[in-house]
């Protein structure tokens, strides 16, 4: 799998994540800030903590 | 109004327009004419007590109101305001072109936007789907997706996926890294990771959250599809041509104030 594909693939389930969360707490998808916040937790924050603990 | 045209249009404009916009004041831009006025449409509570407008579309869209921020002289303005303070033609262009792509679409709901104020107050709108803001967030969000206005923003996830090509790392460093020195002192404070994240943002908004208010209001919830035109015809919807009278089933009408279309 190449890096383009890997990040491709890292969004999506990301954006799956969201979906699932704002179906069910509606509240989430209100606000602008919470759902970029999601973004950048999901594909920069969260997976450069996990290589930074390999 | 939309819930997730102003997220994507940016991007497909952005594809058109090249390095001519910069993305944050056109993102900027469409976001404008709702920032200061979408919450006091649906009403907050602080410290006990609600605020919110007594007539949210009137507020909202008319005049005397904030419906000067839907006009295409606001884009204006903003933007020669802009371009004053930055010094920089293509901020002041880029929130002209988002603002009015926002007060053109809004033109989509019964309500309508002031498109030529101060000119007129006449509300011009297609009436295709129902502004039913006065119902509270949720039940508009169970109307606006249940209605055309959720095809409507079915036709910028489908054109702004189409253009995806503005959403890659190589687009971004050859078209918008160049005409904007945000990007480049975000570049030096954030990791590439970070900022593409944050370029993408709302495209990944508008996308996902279209997804999942229409899976909220149909699977969740089970609000009743009704494409016909100004529907959904179960949500009092709110109309700008006609006298404040029940206009038919389940309608109420807002005064278009201009004098020559009531």
């Amino acid at each position: 799998m190449t890096a383009g594909q890997r990040t491709l693939v890292l969004y999506l389930v990301v954006g799956a994540a969201y979906i699932t969360l704002g179906v069910f707490f509606p509240r989430f998808l209100l606000s602008w800030i919470e759902g970029a916040g999601a973004l950048l937790l999901g594909v920069w924050l969260v997976p450069a903590v996990l290589r930074r603990r390999r | 109004m939309s819930w997730a045209a102003h997220d994507l249009e940016p991007y497909a404009m952005q594809r058109h327009l090249g390095r001519r916009v910069a993305i944050i004041p056109l993102i900027i831009g469409s976001y404008a004419p709702d920032l200061s006025t979408k919450w006091f449409v649906y009403g907050i509570n602080l410290f006990g007590l609600e605020f919110k407008a007594d007539n949210p579309a009137q507020f909202h869209r008319g005049w005397p109101g904030a419906g000067f921020t839907h006009s295409l002289a606001f884009g204006v303005v903003i933007g020669l305001l802009l371009l004053l303070l930055t010094r920089k033609p293509i901020w002041g262009f880029s929130f002209m072109v988002g603002q009015w792509a926002h007060a053109l679409t809004d033109t989509g709901d019964t309500v309508g936007t002031m498109l030529l104020f101060p000119f007129t107050t006449h509300h011009f709108s297609v009436g295709a789907w129902a502004y039913a803001g006065q119902t509270g967030r949720f039940n508009d969000a169970g109307a606006y997706f249940s209605g055309l206005g959720f095809v409507w923003d079915g036709v910028w996830v489908v054109l702004a996926t189409m253009n995806w090509q503005v959403l890659t790392r190589s687009y971004f460093e050859e078209m918008v890294l160049p005409a904007d020195p945000v990007w480049s002192w975000a570049q030096g404070t954030l990791p590439l990771a970070a900022v593409l994240a944050l370029y993408r943002a709302s495209y990944f908004y508008g996308v996902t959250r279209w997804m999942a208010w229409i899976i909220w209001a149909h699977v969740v919830n089970s609000y009743q599809f009704d494409l016909t035109w100004g529907g959904p015809n179960w949500v009092p919807a709110l109309t700008a041509s006609l006298p404040p009278v029940r206009a038919g089933p389940g309608r109420m009408a807002f005064l278009c104030p201009c004098g020559s279309c009531c």
